[in-house]
């Protein structure tokens, strides 16, 4: 039996594999418990076992490397036949706040990663100040003593 | 009747400063003791700064110099604290509260910039090397907990610690010490510290007797334009800043500098017993000073139209419409959070770093903007949201141990 707190930190972990930013990252969106939330309250109880129970293999593997992960994922999380397309579906949620489609929260459309990925902000929210645009985005600006 | 909080280019707000007088203090004590030098007298008991000593505080230019860049400084230690309260308030909870503590926060960076205006206005051109900027940003940012800067000592109950400024989580504790940042000073009560200012308002109280004193120096060596020989390309003005709180005043003269000064003060304390003696009363179209601001949040109320303040120490309880604080939805940052505290985290140290980036970013732009560029001030704007969304991801990163982390407003180099 696996318990949920640790579900959740193989949620983390992979979730960071999965988009390419850190845990850190990932948890700074805020979006942590809402998104394990919104995959178990979506997915059959059977494709979470199994996928959390294949995430947990992978990321305990003896003598694993970032790329010895990456590749597993591949082989063994992203086609979707796998999990019903659990691992995909993960990867879309972190980075649009969507759920196959719909929006989770108005926080989860806030805390989209595209918004980050594309150095802009999610239209409505986080704005960036009157007559940003006429300058390239701060993200992306080298800072200037 | 209730009345509307935010009063914004309200010209009776100014109203709430006393003006400067020359007639003899009613507490002549230590007057008598500095006049007579000369002569043998036991020191009084307590060596108060009264209103005197605050009158002749500063002796010439370089000091009113160093003392308008320590109110830079001032100003600027104010704000995180400030930051931390309103950025640790939990999106739709407290409103009320994070509202008035956003209008103080923004009023705060008014006032740096009314500062440098005053500071920009008495100097002379001639003495700026090319380049050099108004003041040293890596040297003006605060290591928090602090104490005041500029010798300003609030009184604290007895048995208690010196007053210090903390970064905090939106709190009661937090709350507390900013009603203590910006209590009005009594003007007749007596000091226990000899040589310190007991308030914000007293120690500006004392630049703007230097500024007066020095002027009129000035004017009497034959200078037309008394101390006011400043480049007006210096100046900030109203076009260089949008959004709320207050106005920009621009800086030529010393009626400009009263006037900069009286919206510094009345902001932060407002008022300094003159209260009851003016006839002015809560609603009467006041805007609200900080001190009071404050107070509402730690009552839950609003003052209403009927509500005074009568007696000095300020005891005035808000007695107005009931909002909803709430102390809980809050996220519970780390007290006085440090880089150093992340270190066993690089990815978080790098955040930190990152929010520090940005802070210091911001801090140069509006030192080049008080520097002779004022239209870099906009420019700044962009950055300051940046700092927000930076900070709030930090809040949203648990330490592990109940705690989360939270901006540490550090120096950092910039890459």
């Amino acid at each position: 039996m696996i318990n949920a707190s640790s579900n959740v930190k193989l949620f983390l972990e992979i979730s960071a594999f999965l988009t390419g930013f850190s845990e850190t990252e990932l948890k700074a969106t805020g979006m942590l418990e809402t998104y394990y939330n919104t995959i178990l309250a979506n997915t059959d109880g059977n494709d979470i076992d199994y996928f959390f129970q294949n995430v947990s293999d992978i990321l305990s593997a003896p003598e694993r490397t970032d790329a010895t992960i990456e590749q597993a994922i591949a082989m063994q999380l992203i086609p979707d036949s796998c999990y019903s397309g659990l691992a995909k579906n993960i990867i879309a949620l972190w980075y649009t706040g969507n759920w196959v489609g719909t929006v989770v929260s108005a926080a989860s459309y806030i805390q989209g990663l595209m918004w980050e990925a594309g150095h802009t902000h999610p239209p409505g929210a986080k704005q960036p100040g009157y007559g940003s645009w006429a300058n390239p985005p701060l993200s992306i600006v080298k800072q200037q003593n | 009747m209730e009345n509307k909080l935010f009063q914004e280019n309200n010209p009776k707000r100014q109203k709430l400063i006393r003006p400067l007088e020359e007639t003899p203090e009613p507490a002549p004590a230590p007057k008598a003791f500095v006049e007579t030098a000369g002569r043998v007298t036991a020191a009084p008991e307590v060596l108060k700064m009264s209103m005197v000593d605050v009158k002749n505080y500063i002796k010439d230019l370089p000091q009113l110099r160093a003392c308008l860049l320590t109110a830079l400084q001032l100003e600027l230690s104010t704000i995180p604290p400030y930051l931390c309260a309103l950025y640790t308030i939990k999106d739709g909870s407290s409103q009320q509260a994070a509202a008035l503590v956003r209008s103080v926060a923004v009023e705060e960076m008014l006032h740096m910039v009314l500062v440098a205006n005053i500071l920009n206005a008495i100097t002379d051109p001639k003495t700026i090397k090319e380049g050099e900027l108004l003041f040293d940003v890596k040297n003006i940012i605060p290591n928090y907990p602090t104490p005041l800067p500029g010798n300003i000592v609030p009184k604290m109950p007895p048995g208690k610690p010196a007053f210090t400024v903390n970064l905090r989580k939106f709190s009661r504790e937090a709350i507390d010490g900013f009603c203590t940042i910006e209590r009005p000073s009594d003007p007749d009560e007596s000091l226990t510290n000899p040589t310190a200012f007991d308030g914000i308002g007293q120690f500006y109280q004392a630049i703007r007797w230097g500024l007066k004193h020095m002027n009129e120096k000035a004017i009497r060596e034959g200078n037309k334009n008394g101390i006011f020989t400043g480049d007006p390309k210096r100046q900030v003005t109203p076009e260089h800043y949008y959004g709320s709180g207050g106005k920009i005043l621009k800086v030529e003269n010393y009626e400009d500098a009263e006037s900069a000064i009286e919206e510094i003060v009345g902001q932060g304390e407002g008022i300094d017993g003159t209260i009851a003696a003016n006839e002015v009363m809560f609603g009467e179209g006041i805007e609200y000073a900080h001190y009071f601001k404050f107070q509402e949040i730690a009552c839950g109320r609003m003052y209403s139209a009927n509500d005074t303040n009568f007696q000095m120490p300020v005891k005035s309880i808000p007695t107005g419409k009931h909002f909803d604080v709430s102390w809980s939805s809050v996220f519970n940052m780390k007290e006085n959070p440090k880089m150093k505290d992340y270190e066993n985290n690089p990815p978080l140290l790098e955040k930190a770093k990152g929010f520090n980036r940005t802070y210091v970013q911001l801090l140069n732009n509006i030192n080049r903007a008080v520097s002779g560029n004022p239209e870099l001030l906009i420019e700044g704007i962009t950055v300051m949201y940046d700092l927000k969304y930076k900070a709030l991801e930090l809040l949203n990163i648990p330490l592990g141990n109940g705690e989360c982390a939270g901006p540490t407003f550090e120096y950092v180099d910039l890459l």
